[in-house]
């Protein structure tokens, strides 16, 4: 009981079996599947997977910011033991922003471009009984926080007038405003060019430790999750199908789709030999399979795996596989090694 | 750049645009055929009175110094003296334009409410039963002539139920005010079904924009969204195609007015040219062409202003 108590003061956010429906045309799209997951204070939390495996809808769904014709049949979000979606819509703006801030992929399109970043930025100091000089104060700090130069004449400006990295930094500001707890990061670098790239992961990790928030990063690119993340969940047709650490995940993957995906980075080692892609197409999330989703591109499927979907096992501890035969894995190397006895 | 420099630019670059049309509009008097004098003063002239026209008209001299003349009647304001008024062009197209100007602003004004609204509802409503709706009006505004539109709201507004004047816009201010009703809700109709289905489609696209997704992320009020996110950035195309119709609505007094019996710009072209009264209708035109210009300067540098990603160079 004791424990249960740590447990929960532990965890800022916690989701459990969060199902997602979308309704388009007569025809139900399972998004997403079962989802359950915390995040702890302080800790990065990483979805991984292919376009349309239900990452984004997942993250939106948390703060209920999903497209009008979807539904959540089932399951609950506790922030702070609060549950998201039985809120009213007035205790539900609380939350957003000031407690759950987001920030998304392209800045160039996720800022109004009519209004000044100031405008902006001031719209998160609304219902606060800041002064204005207080708001000006708090804006060019946040500017200079995420490294903008020159804060009092950009916040002037328009995103427009903003080189592409910049532009994120100005979104991070603006969300940050706010002095959310939690982050939820939908692809922010997938917009920007590998060394901006690099600059805004150093910029969310640095201004992680310095806020005390935690993140929800959600992206498609493993070097990111390995640059930022504590835990990760590879997610696939709307399932998670692994979590584990980010250690884990690369040294031992434990899902054959995991492993194809650690396997599909180029490496440097391999100087010769070509990419190796998982072949085939995810399912349509109308027509999932009653099996395992993963099944027809699984080079180990089996009739067990078509015709039963399997749960997510705890095979260690806090590392969960949603597999058959994921002791089949057990030796498989990942892209790392990491020293470590018999289990 | 600023906007006066813009609008100095703008200015000089209308003066060879205005002088093409100034030709042109020589060009198409001249190439009716015929004799103008003999047209204009019927087939029972005497060759005194005509001779004595084209005298006036400067019929006789080359076409080059006729140019000059009537170029020269331009920039001088002096457009020549109507025929059948027997006053100068100027002077009647300044008593005539102010019901046009009227007309075209109460139009303006209802052609707003007619559209603004149900466009944002429609948007907001995309495929719902409201949206349904006014998509079907919009469509009815669409294909329907405008002084059919005119002629049935007589029918009922001025004919059976006598709230509204059959024509003419009587003597007294308020009287005007009375009589420009029906006409500018006739024009507001016809051209809000264009807008309407403009604002709808922004509507539809910004409301489902990473920036709208992104301001409620932030825990904004649904009406500040409305408002400052949903509404600022759709009526920015909307506002632009407004002003734009604006010009249709000025050509559109020439029917409306005539409908209605106004005793405006429209109505006083379409009188003058049943007239052959050519001095005028050429002064119309010219005015037009001065009215649209102005109208696409204005149109240029309210876009810029409503939309910063805009410059004006």
């Amino acid at each position: 009981m004791a424990k249960e108590i740590i447990k929960d003061n532990d965890n800022l956010l916690e989701v459990n079996n969060l199902n997602v429906r979308f309704y388009s045309n007569g025809r139900e799209m399972k998004a997403v599947n079962g989802v359950t997951f915390n995040i702890k204070k302080g800790e990065t939390f990483g979805f991984v997977g292919e376009s349309g495996c239900g990452k984004s809808t997942t993250s939106r769904a948390v703060i209920r910011l999903l497209a009008e014709n979807a539904k959540v049949p089932e399951g609950e979000i506790l922030y702070n033991g609060t549950d998201i979606l039985k809120l009213s819509q007035d205790k539900l703006r609380k939350i957003r922003g000031k407690e759950i801030g987001m920030i998304f992929q392209e800045p160039m399109t996720a800022l109004n471009p009519v209004l000044t970043i100031k405008k902006q930025v001031y719209e998160q100091f609304i219902g606060t009984s800041m002064t204005n000089k207080e708001k000006e104060e708090r804006a060019i700090e946040m500017l200079r926080l995420v490294g903008i130069p020159s804060p009092e004449k950009r916040l002037k400006e328009y995103i427009h007038q903003f080189s592409g990295g910049m532009r994120q930094r100005a979104m991070i500001a603006t969300t940050l405003a706010a002095n959310p707890k939690l982050l939820i990061a939908d692809e922010p670098t997938t917009a920007l060019d590998v060394t901006i790239q690099d600059q805004i992961i150093k910029l969310i990790n640095k201004i992680k430790k310095q806020m005390g928030m935690s993140v929800l990063l959600i992206t498609h690119d493993l070097g990111v999750i390995s640059q930022m993340c504590d835990r990760v969940a590879v997610m696939y047709a709307g399932y998670f199908v692994e979590t584990a650490d980010t250690l884990t995940l690369f040294a031992k993957p434990r899902h054959p789709y995991t492993k194809g995906l650690i396997d599909a980075l180029p490496s440097t080692e391999k100087k010769n030999s070509s990419l190796m892609p998982i072949k085939g197409t995810t399912p349509s999330l109308a027509e999932l399979p009653k099996g395992c989703p993963f099944g027809p591109r699984c080079p180990y499927c089996e009739d067990k795996c078509v015709n039963e979907l399997p749960e997510m096992t705890e095979i260690e501890s806090g590392h969960m596989v949603r597999c058959h035969f994921s002791y089949k894995l057990k030796n498989a190397s990942g892209l790392i090694s990491i020293e470590e006895g018999e289990q | 750049m600023d906007v006066f420099n813009y609008t100095l630019k703008r200015i000089l670059q209308m003066i060879p645009v205005f002088l093409i049309v100034t030709v042109l509009i020589f060009l198409l008097i001249r190439a009716i055929p015929g004799d103008p004098a003999m047209v204009m003063l019927g087939e029972k002239a005497t060759p005194e009175s005509l001779a004595a026209l084209r005298e006036k008209l400067g019929l006789n001299e080359s076409y080059i110094k006729q140019f000059f003349l009537y170029f020269k009647g331009i920039v001088t304001f002096d457009l020549g003296d109507s025929i059948k008024f027997n006053t100068p062009v100027s002077t009647l197209i300044f008593s005539r334009v102010g019901t046009t100007i009227c007309l075209t602003i109460m139009s303006t004004f209802f052609t707003v409410i007619f559209s603004f609204i149900p466009g944002y509802i429609a948007g907001i409503n995309k495929d719902k039963i409201p949206d349904q709706i006014v998509r079907l009006i919009a469509l009815i505004g669409l294909s329907v002539p405008s002084f059919w539109i005119g002629l049935v709201l007589l029918i009922i507004f001025a004919v059976n139920i006598k709230i509204f004047p059959v024509a003419g816009w009587g003597n007294t201010p308020w009287e005007h005010f009375v009589g420009l009703i029906l006409p500018s809700i006739t024009q507001a109709i016809a051209v809000s079904a264009v807008l309407i289905r403009n604002l709808r489609n922004n509507v539809v696209d910004i409301k489902n924009s990473d920036y709208v997704d992104f301001a409620r992320s932030k825990g904004i009020s649904p009406l500040r969204i409305s408002t400052h996110h949903i509404i600022r950035n759709a009526l920015i195309p909307t506002t632009t195609l407004l002003s734009l119709k604006l010009i249709a609505m000025f050509g559109g007094s020439i029917v409306i007015e005539n409908v209605f019996n106004l005793p405006g710009i429209g109505n006083l072209l379409v009188n003058s040219i049943y007239a052959r009264d050519y001095a005028v209708v050429q002064g119309i035109v010219v005015m037009f062409v001065v009215v649209v210009m102005v109208i696409n300067l204005l149109t240029d540098i309210i876009y810029s202003i409503l939309d910063p990603r805009v410059k004006l160079s």
